[in-house]
C-alpha cells in the first residue's frame, strides 16, 4: 500500500479543561478529495490548525508523506507541500491580485547572494510569470490581475484568490477551511468546479465544512466529526444515507 | 519613628503615588480600548489642568474648588476634541500614525504652555494649607488624602460605568472586536466620543488635584504618562489589571526609595514592564497581525526605473564638484548631519515601512554603533574602515539579542522597542568605565584611511567638511543601493508578506521569525555605520544624543518623507532639516508648535508622506506604469 | 617675560601710557582710522529647562557689552558686537550653533555654553577654528580645561567652593554635624555630595548615611524625607541647582514637621535662585536655611561689617539699575557671571594692548592669533599652586580655573523675614578651600 499523503496518529488537543480532539487517527490518500463535516465545536478547526501547524497538539503525531511534521512550524509544512487556506478569508489586501499570487509563489523563488547582487535571472523571471499566469487562468481571476485585492467585487472572487495564493507553493495537499462558507448557490457550484478541476490536475484536497448537504457531491470520501472524534469513515454516499 | 511606623508611612506614600498613576492609567486604558493607541497627549492635558487651576485662581480670583471643576470640564472637552479632530482621522490612516499624532499633540500643548508660562516651576496653594492628617506616627497632607479619596471614588464610578451602563458595555464590546461590536448595534462614534470625554475627566481631576501637591512645569506630565502607559501594558489593557499595576508600580517605587536607593526609582515601571513582556507576552489583547479589508491603505507603489536613480546620482555628483568646493561650511555641516539621518531613516524604513515592525529603539542602536566605533578605535586601535564595520557588527549583534527576546512578544514590538531604547540609554549612562558615563567620551578619532597612491588621509571634521561630506554621501549611496537590492530580492518579498499579514506569510512559506530577526539585524547594522560616522564627525559622544526623542524624531522623518520607499527616507530628513533652518530664528516654542501642527496635518492629509504627494505630481508630468512587486 | 631691551622698553612705555590713558577713558581721538569691532559669539540656551537661568547670563553679557561700548569699546576704542546663538537645550543644536559661529569667520571669542554636554561637544569645534571659548559650568571633574581644547576656559564657581562655607557654618556655628545628602543623580549632584563630604571632613562633620541620588526633576520627596527624619541626621543638604526639586523637597520637609533647628536645611547657590526665592524665600518658608554667598551687590544693607564692595560690583549694579530700573534680584549672580565672562575678554585685550601696543593688536587676525594671545595673557603665570591673573570681574572676586588658582571668596547667608541675609562674609571660609581642590 502506498504511503498516505497525510496521516494523523492518535492526535489529541486539550485546551485547559476542554478536550477538543480525542485521539484522532486517519489518513489522506494521494489523489482523493476528503471532506470532513461537523457542527461548530466538533473540533474541525482545531484539527485543521494542528495539521497546518498553527497549533501544537497535546499528544499524537502528524505525518506528511511518511515524515513526522508534528513539531514543524507552518512555513515548513508549506514548503513540503501542505498548503492551507483560512476560514475567515485572508489575503494581502494592500496588494493587487497578481501580487498576491506572486507572493503565493514565494517558495518557488530562490534567494542567495548572487540573486541579491545581480537580481533574478531573466529565465527565472519568465518562468515565474508563466506560473502566475497559469494560476490566474486556472482560478478564473485573469481579468482582475491588476486590481487591489481589497477591491475584489465579490466574496466568491476573494475566496478564489485565496485558493490561487495557496496554489502558488505548488502543493501536494491543499487544505481548504470552509471553502463553501458564505457563498451563494452558484458560488458553491463554481467553487465545487474549481475543486474538481484542481483534483483533475493532480492535487489532493482536504476540506472541512459544517454543511453536509451542499458538499457531499464534491468529495470522494467523507468523515463526520463530533466531540473531537471521527464518526463515520465511509464513502460519501453511504454517509449521506446514514445521516438522514 | 520605629520601623513599623516607618513602613506604614512608606505604604501610605506608595498608596498616594499609586492613586495618581491609577487615575492617569485608567484614562489611558479607556482610550486604548477604543483607539488601540497609547494616548500620550494626556500627559500634556494633565499638566494643562494644573495650569488652568492656577490661571483661574490667579486671574479670575475664584476659589480652588471652582477652579478645579472648571479645569476638569475644560480638559474633558479638549480631550474629546483631540480625539475627534486628530485621532479619528489618523486612525483611518494607520495605528503608527495615530501614535505619532498623539506625540505631536503632546508637543504642541507643552510648547504652548511654555510660551505662555515660561519654564519656571509653578505652585498652587492648597485650600487646606499645611493641615496634615496624622494617624499614629503616620502623616499625610489633606490634599494628598483628597487625591487618594478622589481616585478611589473615580475608580468606583468608572467600574460602575463600565459594567452597568450601555456605554460601558459598548466600550467593552468595541475594545474586544470592532466589527462584531458594530454589528450588535453599538454606535462606535458615540462610544468613542464618550471614552475621550471620560479619559479627560480622569486626567483633568488628577491634574487639578495634584496642582497644590507638587510644583509643576510644562513638561511635568511627560514622565508620568510614560509610566502610566507602562502600567497599562503591565495591566494587559484591562481595568482590573491596570489598577493592580498602578498599585504595584506606586508601591514598589516608594519601597525602592525607602529601602534601597532613589537612583533606581524611575526605572521600576520600565523594569516591571520588561518583565511582564518577557513572561506574559499576551500583554495587550488580540492579534493585530491581520489586515482587514477597508482598514488598509492600498500602496500604489511606483518603482522608478533604475536609470532614474542613476541619473539623479550622477547629476548630483556632477553639480557638486566645482560648486560644492565653495559651499558654505555650515551648509556642508547640515548636509552631513542630514546624510547620517538619511542612512538611519532608510534603515528604519526597512523595519517599519517594509517589514511593518515599528521601532522606537533606533537611536539606541545608533548609539551602540557610535560608542562601539569610539571604543574600537580608542581602546584597541582599529583602523577606521574596520572600526566602522565593527560598529555595524556590534550593533547587529545587539539587535540579534534584542530581537530574539522580542520574538516571544509576537505583536507588541513598539512598546518593547521603546523599553529597549530606554534601557540602552541607561546602560550608556551608567557604564561609566566603558562609556564615560554622563559626561561622555572626549577625543573620539576622526575618519582616516589609506588610499592607494595617496597615502594615509585623516579627515578633520572641522576643517575638511567637504571630505566628510563626500564620505557620508558615498555611504548614503551605498546604503540606498543595499536597501534597493534588499527590497527587490527574495527577502524583500518576504518582508512585504510579513508586513501585510504574518499568518498568511507563513502560509505561503515565509519563515517569518527568521526574517523578523534578519531585518532587525540588518537595519541596526546599517544604523551602526551611521553611528560610527557620527562619532568620527563630532569627536565627542554623550548618551544624551541617543535618547527616545531622537528615535521619535527618526520615526517622524520616516512617516513624513514616506515609508516603504527608497526616496521617502531622503525627503523626510531633507524636509525636517529645511524646516529647522527656516524656523531657526523663531522662538523655540513657536517653532515646536508649528512643527507639531504641520506633522499632524501631514499625517492626516498626506498619509503616504511627502513622497506620495510628489508621486501624484510626477504622475501628472510623466505617466509611469504602476509597477507591481519586483519581478 | 621678554628681555628688557631699549626697544621693548620704549614700546612698553608707550603701551602703558596708551593703556593707562585708554583705561582712564580717553576716547582715542587722534588715532585716526576706524577700528573693527570685536565680534563675540554667545552660545547659550534661551529655552528649555535652564533657559530662564541662561537668559540671565545673556542679560549680564549684554549689560557688560553696553557699558563697555558706552565708553567707546574695549580699551576705549574697540567696540563689542555680540552674536547670539540659541543652543535650544540640545547638544546637537549647540553643535549647529557652534558651526554657525565658526562659519561667520569674524568671531574670535565665544561665551558659553553652560550645560556640560553642550560645552564638551562644542569644545573641539572652537579649538579647530582657533576660537577662544569661555564656558560656564558648575561641577568640577568633567569641565576641566582639556588638552585637546587649549583655548577653552571654564569660568564658574565650583561646588567645593560652595560647600566650604556651608560645612563650616553647619558644624562650627549651628553645631549640626551629621548630614543626610539628597542630590540629583547627575554629575552636578555627585559633585555636590563629594564636595560636602570633603569639606565636612576638615571641620569635623560627616555623613550619617550614604547620599541618595534621585532622578532629575523629581518632585516627590515624601519618602526620602521620611528617611531623612528617621536617620537621626541633624542637617540636610539639597545637592542640586534645580528649583523645582528644592521646592518639592521643601514641601516634604514641612510635611514632616521639620524645621532648621532640628534638621538644618542647607543647599548650594540655587537656594538664592529667583524661582525659589519667589515661591519660598520671599514668603518666609526658607528662613534659617543656609546657602553660600558668592556675590556682593554693593547696595544691600548688612547686619555687620563686611569688606568694601569691589569696584566692578558697584559698576555693574549701577548699570543694572540704570537699564532695568531696579537693583539686581537674587538672580544677580547669573547676571554677574555673564558680565564677568565678557569682562574677562575685555581685560585680556586691554592687557594685551598695554603689553604689546594697539598697533600690534590691530595687526593680529581676529580668529586664531588674537584669541590665542588673549588666552595666553589670561593664563600667564598660572599654575596649580599659584593664581593666574587675578581679576575682579563680577560682583565680588570670582576667579576662574580649577580651585586654588585665584582669589575665590565665598561667604554664608540665610533668609531672614523673607529676605536674604549675609551671615559670614566672603573671606570667612577661605582657609578651607585650597585643600579641597
Amino acid at each position: 500500500m502506498m504511503t498516505p499523503l497525510l496521516e494523523t496518529r492518535r492526535l489529541s488537543k486539550q485546551f485547559g479543561g476542554l478536550l477538543a480532539l480525542d485521539e484522532l487517527s486517519f489518513q489522506v490518500q494521494r489523489g482523493e478529495i476528503l471532506g470532513i463535516v461537523g457542527h461548530n465545536g466538533a473540533g474541525k478547526s482545531t484539527l485543521f490548525h494542528l495539521i497546518t501547524g498553527f497549533l501544537r497538539p497535546t499528544s499524537g503525531e502528524i505525518l506528511f508523506e511518511g515524515h513526522p511534521v508534528t513539531a514543524w512550524p507552518p512555513y515548513r509544512r508549506v514548503r513540503r507541500g501542505l498548503a492551507p487556506t483560512f476560514q475567515q478569508t485572508r489575503l494581502f489586501y494592500g496588494l493587487t491580485v497578481e501580487e498576491n499570487v506572486r507572493l503565493g509563489c514565494f517558495t518557488q523563488q530562490r534567494g542567495g547572494l548572487r540573486r541579491f547582487l545581480l537580481g533574478t535571472p531573466h529565465r527565472e523571471r519568465l518562468t515565474m510569470q508563466r506560473r502566475v499566469n497559469e494560476i490566474l487562468a486556472l482560478t478564473g481571476l485573469e481579468r482582475f490581475r491588476a486590481q487591489p485585492a481589497s477591491q475584489l467585487s465579490s466574496y466568491g472572487y476573494q475566496r478564489r484568490l485565496e485558493v490561487a495564493i495557496a496554489l502558488g507553493s505548488g502543493p501536494k495537499l491543499l487544505l481548504l477551511d470552509e471553502p463553501f462558507g458564505g457563498l451563494s448557490p452558484s458560488g458553491i457550484e463554481e467553487m465545487g468546479q474549481l475543486i474538481q478541476t484542481l483534483h483533475d490536475a493532480g492535487l489532493t484536497i482536504m476540506f472541512i465544512e459544517h454543511r453536509m448537504k451542499s458538499i457531499w457531491s464534491y468529495c470522494s470520501r467523507l468523515f463526520v466529526m463530533s466531540g473531537g472524534r471521527l464518526l463515520i469513515p465511509q464513502p460519501a454516499r453511504e454517509a449521506l444515507h446514514a445521516s438522514r | 519613628m520605629n520601623d513599623w511606623v516607618a513602613l506604614g508611612q512608606f505604604a501610605l506614600n506608595g498608596l498616594f503615588t499609586s492613586s495618581v498613576y491609577a487615575l492617569v492609567s485608567l484614562g489611558l486604558v479607556i482610550v486604548f480600548g477604543v483607539m488601540k493607541i497609547g494616548d500620550f497627549a494626556q500627559g500634556a492635558f494633565y499638566v494643562l489642568s494644573s495650569y488652568l487651576v492656577f490661571t483661574v485662581e490667579q486671574y479670575a480670583g475664584l476659589p480652588y474648588g471652582i477652579a478645579a471643576l472648571l479645569a476638569v470640564a475644560v480638559i474633558a472637552a479638549i480631550s474629546w476634541a483631540n480625539g475627534q479632530l486628530v485621532y479619528l482621522p489618523l486612525r483611518r490612516v494607520g495605528i503608527g500614525q495615530t501614535f505619532i499624532g498623539a506625540l505631536g499633540v503632546l508637543l504642541v500643548v507643552i510648547s504652548v504652555l511654555t510660551l505662555i508660562f515660561g519654564t519656571d516651576a509653578q505652585t498652587v496653594a492648597s485650600p487646606w494649607g499645611s493641615y496634615t492628617i496624622r494617624l499614629g506616627g503616620i502623616a499625610i497632607s489633606a490634599q494628598k488624602a483628597l487625591v487618594i479619596g478622589a481616585a478611589l471614588v473615580l475608580i468606583g464610578v468608572t467600574a460602575f460605568l463600565l459594567r452597568y451602563t450601555r456605554w460601558g458595555k459598548a466600550l467593552r464590546a468595541l475594545s474586544q472586536n470592532e466589527e462584531a461590536a458594530a454589528l450588535t448595534g453599538v454606535n462606535p462614534a458615540a462610544t468613542r466620543g464618550l471614552a475621550f470625554v471620560w479619559a479627560g475627566v480622569l486626567v483633568g481631576v488628577a491634574g487639578a488635584l495634584m496642582a497644590p501637591v507638587w510644583p509643576f512645569e510644562a513638561t511635568s506630565g511627560t514622565l508620568l504618562v510614560l509610566k502610566a502607559f507602562a502600567i497599562t501594558v503591565i495591566g494587559m489593557g484591562r481595568v482590573r489589571g491596570v489598577l493592580l499595576g498602578a498599585l504595584l508600580v506606586g508601591l514598589s517605587e516608594t519601597m525602592v526609595q525607602a529601602y534601597w536607593s532613589a537612583q533606581f526609582s524611575d526605572l521600576i515601571p520600565f523594569a516591571l514592564l520588561a518583565l511582564v513582556m518577557l513572561l506574559r507576552p499576551q500583554a495587550l489583547g488580540p492579534d493585530e497581525g491581520r489586515s482587514a479589508p477597508g482598514a488598509h491603505q492600498v500602496q500604489q507603489a511606483i518603482r522608478w526605473p533604475g536609470t532614474v536613480y542613476l541619473a539623479l546620482a550622477a547629476g548630483l555628483l556632477v553639480l557638486l564638484s566645482p560648486w560644492w568646493a565653495q559651499m558654505d561650511n555650515f551648509w556642508l555641516h547640515l548636509l552631513i548631519l542630514m546624510g547620517l539621518n538619511v542612512i538611519m531613516v532608510s534603515s528604519l524604513d526597512l523595519l517599519t515601512g517594509y517589514a511593518g515592525i515599528p521601532s522606537l529603539a533606533h537611536a539606541g542602536f545608533w548609539g551602540i554603533g557610535a560608542y562601539s566605533y569610539a571604543l574600537l578605535m580608542m581602546r584597541w586601535g582599529w583602523p577606521f574602515p574596520a572600526a566602522l564595520l565593527g560598529a555595524a557588527s556590534i550593533s547587529s549583534g545587539a539587535a540579534l539579542v534584542v530581537s530574539l527576546v522580542g520574538l516571544r512578544l509576537r505583536q507588541h514590538w513598539t512598546s518593547f522597542t521603546f523599553i529597549v531604547g530606554v534601557i540602552i540609554t541607561m546602560l550608556l549612562t551608567d557604564f561609566e568605565t566603558v562609556t564615560g558615563g554622563p559626561n561622555g567620551l572626549i577625543g573620539v578619532p576622526a575618519a582616516s584611511f589609506v588610499l592607494p597612491g595617496l597615502g594615509p588621509i585623516i579627515l578633520n571634521p572641522f576643517r575638511d567638511k567637504l571630505g566628510y561630506f563626500y564620505l557620508v554621501l558615498a555611504l548614503v549611496l551605498l546604503v540606498l543601493w543595499i536597501k534597493r537590492r534588499i527590497v527587490r530580492s527574495h527577502m524583500g518579498q518576504a518582508l512585504v508578506a510579513l508586513r501585510e499579514d504574518e499568518g498568511l506569510a507563513q502560509a505561503v512559506g515565509v519563515p517569518t521569525e527568521r526574517y523578523k530577526v534578519g531585518v532587525f539585524v540588518i537595519s541596526c547594522g546599517l544604523t551602526g555605520i551611521a553611528g560610527g560616522l557620527f562619532a568620527s564627525y563630532l569627536t565627542y559622544l554623550n548618551p544624551q544624543f541617543f535618547t527616545f526623542e531622537k528615535s521619535f524624531n527618526l520615526l517622524v522623518m520616516n512617516l513624513v518623507g514616506g515609508s516603504a520607499s527608497l526616496l521617502g527616507p531622503v525627503i523626510g530628513p531633507a524636509a525636517l532639516t529645511l524646516f529647522a533652518e527656516w524656523t531657526h530664528a523663531f522662538n523655540q516654542s513657536i517653532a515646536e508648535i508649528i512643527f507639531g501642527l504641520l506633522l499632524i496635518w501631514t499625517l492626516i492629509y498626506l498619509p503616504g508622506g511627502l513622497i506620495a504627494g510628489s508621486r501624484r505630481i510626477m504622475r501628472k508630468i510623466m505617466p509611469l506604469a504602476p509597477a507591481s512587486l519586483p519581478k | 617675560m621678554q628681555r628688557l631691551t631699549r626697544r621693548n622698553f620704549l614700546r612698553a612705555l608707550a603701551g602703558s601710557v596708551v593703556g593707562t590713558s585708554l583705561i582712564g577713558g580717553w576716547s582715542g581721538a587722534g588715532w585716526g582710522q576706524a577700528v573693527a569691532p570685536l565680534t563675540v559669539g554667545v552660545l547659550l540656551n534661551q529655552s528649555g529647562s535652564t533657559g530662564t537661568g541662561e537668559n540671565k547670563l545673556i542679560e549680564g553679557i549684554q549689560l557688560a557689552s553696553d557699558v563697555i561700548n558706552e565708553q567707546g569699546g574695549i580699551a576705549g576704542r574697540i567696540p563689542v558686537k555680540l552674536v547670539l546663538e540659541d543652543g535650544r537645550f540640545s547638544p546637537v543644536e549647540a553643535v549647529n550653533g557652534a558651526n554657525r559661529l565658526v562659519n561667520r569667520g569674524d568671531v574670535g571669542f565665544v561665551l558659553g555654553p553652560l550645560l556640560s554636554v553642550q560645552a564638551l561637544a562644542t569644545q573641539p569645534i572652537f579649538a579647530a577654528a582657533g576660537m577662544a571659548q569661555i564656558f560656564f559650568g558648575s561641577a568640577e571633574e568633567f569641565t576641566q580645561q582639556h588638552e585637546s581644547a587649549p583655548l577653552s576656559l571654564r569660568y564658574s564657581v565650583q561646588t567645593s567652593i560652595e560647600m566650604a562655607p556651608v560645612a563650616k557654618y553647619a558644624v562650627e556655628v549651628n553645631q549640626q554635624k551629621n548630614f543626610f545628602v539628597l542630590a540629583q543623580n547627575s554629575d552636578a549632584g555627585r559633585s555636590y555630595a563629594a564636595a560636602l563630604r570633603a569639606a565636612l571632613k576638615q571641620v569635623g562633620g560627616s555623613f550619617i548615611a550614604d547620599p541618595e541620588f534621585y532622578p532629575a526633576f523629581n518632585r516627590d520627596f515624601a519618602t526620602l524625607m521620611t528617611r531623612v527624619k528617621n536617620s537621626g541626621a541633624d542637617a540636610l543638604l539639597m545637592g542640586t541647582g534645580i528649583p523645582v526639586e528644592i521646592l518639592g523637597a521643601l514641601e516634604a520637609y514641612e510635611r514632616q514637621g521639620l524645621n532648621p533647628d532640628q534638621v538644618g536645611f542647607y543647599g548650594g547657590i540655587a537656594l538664592a535662585n529667583e524661582n525659589f526665592f519667589q515661591h519660598a524665600g520671599s514668603t518666609g518658608r526658607a528662613d534659617g536655611f543656609i546657602f553660600p554667598w558668592i556675590f556682593d551687590d554693593g547696595t544691600d544693607p548688612r547686619d555687620f561689617p563686611r569688606t568694601k564692595p569691589a569696584k566692578q560690583a558697584i559698576t555693574m549694579t549701577q548699570a543694572f539699575i540704570q537699564r532695568f530700573g531696579h537693583p539686581p534680584t537674587s538672580e544677580g549672580q547669573l547676571t554677574a557671571w555673564g558680565w564677568g565672562g565678557l569682562q574677562l575678554i575685555s581685560t585680556a585685550i586691554t592687557g594685551l594692548i598695554a603689553e604689546q601696543g594697539a598697533d600690534r593688536l590691530a595687526g593680529m587676525k581676529p580668529v586664531g592669533e588674537l584669541p590665542r594671545a588673549a588666552i595666553g595673557y589670561l593664563l600667564e603665570g598660572a599654575a596649580p599652586d599659584r593664581p593666574g591673573r587675578t581679576l575682579q570681574t563680577t560682583f565680588g572676586d570670582l576667579g576662574f580655573f580649577s580651585c586654588g588658582q585665584a582669589d575665590i571668596l565665598v561667604g554664608a547667608a540665610t533668609y531672614k523675614h523673607g529676605t536674604r541675609w549675609l551671615l559670614r562674609d566672603r573671606k570667612w571660609a577661605q582657609a578651607l578651600v585650597p585643600p579641597l581642590c
